[in-house]
């Protein structure tokens, strides 16, 4: 049985009272290959012999310490070279057998692979994501500029149409200028979407907005803005607002995020689009439904993401939910979609709620006269 | 009796300290990347006008997200070599905590700051600032190329003298 600790790479040293170590049940041929000048057949210090055994041995004394535990003690790997230049990877084991007090050293090659090989994965994909989100960053920065320059020329094109627009004109020229308008003022309305999830993305948009925003006054420039569209597609749009909600929020974004749900309700809506806003304590819960047919299951997972394709496969940039998810989520709100059990589309935001203009107002004027406000 | 150093090398992954180790003990380089795993231990005598000394070369795996540098490991140590990546920026600032850290564990011991992949000139990402800072808070420093062996030698080297200096001057 002498052979058997060799034949499975190991050598175990048994501490002699004077706290060296001999070797006990035969020595490994990796053991000689790496310490070719230690004589193994005598005390040695192990620590001497395996450097890395002096930030073990005070866990092995522990091992060694307590009697009643008989599970032995794991270093963690190490390396060594042998005398051919050759990796040699070990591992040390303390347990105290019987009175002894035994330190195995255990050759631990496959150990190491599989360590190593993990490892490394992890951390080549942790190289080619850091180069790949640079990659995507200088690109991001391109495309921002780009699309930044794109304003200027547009704002001129708008300008000239509307006074164009302005003169008497025969049909169906006055038709034209006016389909010329409205193209310009989508593709400028594009344009701000694009620039704004490129401030939102790249951390520009603040995590710690404090702007109260009144919700009911913001809603109510939407529905306006976009009734004309609404008439011309046959759709009635209902709003049932309590008028008291103030939220976290800032007021041009609030303003597109609340345009693009209204503008993809009136999208595929059949009759009517349906807005409703509601307060749940500390939040404000704004609902956007049509009786349209609905998102189609295989697309909802991906409803929210970048680039994720519209209902029709073809309206759409692919933007605007994106935009309003990462810009609710900025203030620390919510959005989401849900099926109506009687058919359509139901999407929401959910936004913190603000003090009540009334409450912030009794406040106010609580500070200015010095008191503190008032409880229940 | 030779005189006998236990030094360390820390630093980020990828850096480079086991090519720089490879490089100086066995003078072979890999383009190939293997990462550390735990520490690998090696021993190297070098000559230097005041004798020879040995020096117990422990290369610590790097740290990231995945694995951190066992400070355990740095016991004993005499002094250490702290890797930076030149063409990667963000390791200077690991650097920059690991230094705190081997500054707990082991006291005022003398370090040399190592500025890696010297070769790789189009891709340095280090400012001038940035090494003016290094050398502002008294740090040594010097460049070094493991593909190449530029600076190797000195790295250790410097590292070897200022451990058995009576002053040491970058501590």
């Amino acid at each position: 049985m002498t052979a058997l600790l060799p034949a499975l790479e190991a050598v175990a040293f048994e501490r002699l009272p004077d706290r060296r170590f001999i070797a006990r049940g035969g020595v490994p041929t990796w053991c000689t290959a790496v310490r070719p000048n230690v004589d193994f057949a005598s005390p040695i210090v192990l620590e001497d012999v395996f450097p890395f055994l002096t930030v073990f041995l005070p866990e092995a004394e522990r091992a060694w310490g307590d009697a009643s535990s008989r599970a032995p003690v794991e270093s963690d790997l190490w390396t060594e070279g042998d005398h051919r230049g050759r990796d040699v990877h070990l591992r040390g084991a303390a347990v105290r057998v019987g009175v002894s007090e035994v330190l195995v050293v255990l050759r631990s090659d496959q150990l190491f692979l599989q360590h190593q090989s993990l490892l490394q994965r992890a951390r080549e994909l942790r190289m080619v994501h850091g180069s790949l989100m640079k990659q995507i960053e200088q690109k991001d920065i391109v495309v921002h500029a780009v699309v930044h320059d794109l304003v200027a020329p547009l704002h001129t094109i708008l300008g000239i149409l509307s006074l164009l627009g302005e003169r008497p004109r025969e049909e169906p020229e006055a038709g034209l200028i006016q389909l010329g308008i409205d193209a310009a003022k989508r593709q400028r309305d594009l344009i701000g979407e694009i620039l704004d999830i490129f401030v939102v993305e790249s951390g520009g948009v603040r995590d710690d907005v404090h702007e109260s925003v009144d919700l009911s006054d913001v809603l109510r420039r939407v529905v306006a803005e976009r009734e004309p569209v609404a008439r011309s597609r046959g759709v009635r749009i209902e709003v049932t607002d309590d008028g008291t909600a103030s939220v976290v929020a800032e007021e041009m974004r609030l303003f597109r995020v609340l345009t693009n749900l209204l503008d993809n309700a009136l999208r595929y809506a059949a009759s009517v689009v349906r807005i409703r806003t509601r307060r749940e304590d500390a939040v404000v819960m704004v609902h956007v439904e049509d009786d349209g047919a609905g998102v189609p299951l295989e697309l909802i997972s991906s409803l929210f993401e970048k680039l994720a394709h519209g209902r029709d496969g073809a309206s759409g940039t692919g933007l605007g939910l994106f935009f309003c998810r990462i810009t609710v989520e900025s203030w620390g709100g919510g959005i989401g979609y849900e099926k109506r059990p009687e058919g359509g589309s139901r999407f929401w935001i959910r936004l913190k709620g603000a003090p009540r203009r009334t409450e912030e107002r009794t406040r106010k004027e609580d500070r200015a006269h010095g008191e503190a406000p008032h409880a229940g | 009796m030779i005189r006998k150093a236990k030094v360390c090398l820390i630093g980020a992954t990828a850096v480079g300290k086991s090519s720089l180790v490879a490089r100086y003990v066995r003078s072979v380089f890999s383009e190939h990347y293997l990462t550390t795993i735990g520490v690998r231990i090696e021993t190297h005598v070098v000559d230097r006008i005041t004798g020879p000394i040995e020096l117990v070369v422990w290369d610590l795996s790097g740290e990231d997200e995945f694995q951190s540098v066992q400070t355990s490991y740095l016991r004993g140590a005499r002094g250490f070599l702290l890797v930076i990546d030149g063409t990667r920026r963000e390791t200077m600032d690991a650097a920059t905590a690991l230094e705190a850290s081997a500054r707990r564990a082991l006291g005022p011991v003398p370090f040399v700051v190592v500025l890696n992949k010297v070769d790789l000139d189009a891709l340095w990402d280090l400012t001038p600032a940035d090494v003016a800072e290094m050398r502002r808070r008294g740090w040594k420093i010097v460049e070094t190329s493991a593909k190449t062996g530029a600076g190797v030698k000195d790295a250790f080297g410097q590292l070897a003298d200022a451990i058995f200096a009576e002053v040491q001057p970058w501590t």
